[in-house]
């Protein structure tokens, strides 16, 4: 399990304020917000690159300054930058990361590879991006990780192995014991896979929760500017007039009435990422 | 442990870490110049203008003097003092991470001075050098082991410490060449001695000194991936 209780950061003028989550084991947790609002950060956080100023976090009930072997011990990571040595092959490589971790294997190692049809002893910094960033996935396979923290890395992913790709992280938390927190633009992929959903915006949590918490917390109506408006001010987040109609994103709340010409649909994360940021941006 | 620190040093040497690594590092350009200015030197002090007639001894007593200096700069900029970020991310306790860090930078020194010595002896074999001579050529060669490239995460220290290196290697280079120029009997040693043991005592100690300690603060600093030197 993973707590995360009123974490704030600075980062030179960047500020992450109070981010506050849990996720269970054998869940996977989507981690959105437009460029800026703090994902990367929140990842650095989690996984100790980085101290909070206020607040802590906890993976399976241990904290970094004590327990920092134990927690990365578990952990697989993914990141955008390329973490592997450019002058060492992919079997080199997880050779020589993998002596660190206790769970490493070899023969693991070699099985995804030839899974992601990577060429074992190729240079891994003469790979492309995709395949860069696939030899880093199935390292974090390799080493029988709890949990898995990947930021960003299906937007290289061919649509094939993007399938695999989520497959993969399905049979990953299937036993119920393993956790995974994905940090991605494309949200499609979120709607798709995360149980869990945590947004950040301007550096502020805006929502953290399930999913079906999400979708019942808020909605996408359409329809009319005058029958929109007809609901309570303070529950229309931001509203969007166009020559045709109107959409607006709803904060939703059983007492909500909807006019019945109108349509009331749940809001997908990127709906309510344009939505929202359109709110914020004026 | 030594098995792992011969392949970290040895594996800098290749074409892609070292592509990699001056991708990132600003101070390539510094030290660039200082080798074009270096090979300057190494011209003037190897030709007539200077009243000696050059021979093949005396070319590969010159070659034992720079070589492991120059290899000492080239060594510095491809061996940081910072690890690469996935191993911030290996398990590892404190106690670990230090002994990688501090192992790997003391490993590459003892490398540096290793080759340091060996030039000395061959300088000893090429031209007539004395004892104290050879001493204040391996204490310039020990400040220069210890130069590490330029990190901009801090960058107030490395305002400070752009000037103690460049000074530390002018007067390495320069004061290395006058031993070189002594031993060849170019010039007078009586004259030059006081002079050279004058600028050993009261201005490369303290500033080898002064730059161990920027050093220090680095090693400290790599200990943790956020660099708390930055705020």
């Amino acid at each position: 399990m993973i707590e995360s209780r009123e974490v704030s950061k600075k980062l030179g003028k960047f500020i992450l304020k109070n981010s506050s989550f849990t996720l269970p084991d054998g869940y996977i947790c989507g981690l959105a917000g437009p460029n800026g609002a703090g994902k990367t950060t929140l990842l650095h956080l989690l996984l100790g690159l980085y101290q909070p100023d206020a607040g802590s976090i906890q993976v399976d009930g241990m904290s970094y300054e004590d327990k920092e072997k134990q927690i990365h011990d578990r952990t697989g990571v993914v990141l955008t930058e390329e973490l592997f040595e450019p002058a060492l092959t992919c079997m080199q490589n997880s050779a020589y990361y993998g002596r660190y971790f206790s769970h490493y294997s070899r023969e693991q190692m070699a099985h995804y590879l030839t899974l992601f049809h990577l060429d074992h002893h190729a240079k891994f910094g003469r790979l492309s991006k995709g395949e860069k960033l696939k030899c880093q996935f199935a390292f974090a396979l390799s080493h029988d990780a709890k949990l898995l923290i990947l930021d960003e890395p299906t937007a290289n992913f061919d649509p094939h192995f993007r399938e695999q790709f989520f497959h993969l992280l399905q049979e990953f938390i299937a036993d119920g014991k393993k956790s995974v927190i994905l940090a991605t633009h494309l949200t499609e992929d979120l709607d798709r896979i995360a149980d869990y959903l945590v947004y950040l915006e301007q550096g502020s949590q805006i929502f953290a929760g399930d999913m079906e918490s999400f979708r019942e917390s808020y909605r996408i109506v359409a329809g009319e500017a005058y029958q929109i408006k007809l609901l309570p001010k303070e529950k229309i987040l931001c509203m969007e007039e166009k020559s045709y109609g109107a959409r607006a994103l709803v904060a939703h709340s059983r007492l909500n009435r909807y006019a019945p010409a109108l349509s009331v649909t749940y809001p997908t994360i990127e709906e309510f990422m344009y939505f929202y940021s359109k709110r914020n941006n004026g | 442990m030594l098995r792992h620190l011969i392949s970290e040093y040895i594996r800098a040497f290749a074409f892609d870490r070292r592509r990699q690594i001056w991708g990132k590092n600003d101070s390539i350009s510094f030290f660039l110049m200082t080798w074009m200015a270096l090979f300057f030197f190494v011209s003037v002090f190897d030709t007539d203008i200077l009243g000696g007639a050059s021979s093949w001894g005396r070319r590969c007593g010159l070659a034992a003097v720079y070589l492991p200096m120059l290899l000492n700069l080239f060594s510095c900029q491809i061996h940081p003092v910072r690890p690469e970020k996935f191993l911030y991310l290996c398990p590892m306790d404190s106690g670990e991470r230090r002994q990688y860090i501090y192992g790997t930078f003391y490993f590459r020194v003892f490398v540096q001075m290793l080759t340091a010595c060996a030039g000395v002896v061959l300088l000893f074999l090429f031209v007539s050098l004395d004892l104290l001579s050879a001493a204040a050529i391996l204490l310039n060669d020990l400040a220069l082991s210890i130069l590490i490239p330029f990190d901009d995460r801090s960058p107030d220290a490395v305002n400070k410490a752009v000037w103690l290196t460049g000074f530390l290697i002018v007067i390495a280079f320069l004061t290395n060449g006058l031993q070189y120029m002594v031993a060849i009997g170019t010039i007078r040693y009586g004259a030059v001695r006081w002079i050279l043991l004058a600028v050993l005592v009261l201005v490369q100690l303290p500033i080898t000194l002064q730059y161990g300690r920027y050093v220090k603060q680095e090693l400290l600093a790599a200990l943790q991936y956020e660099d708390k030197m930055t705020g």
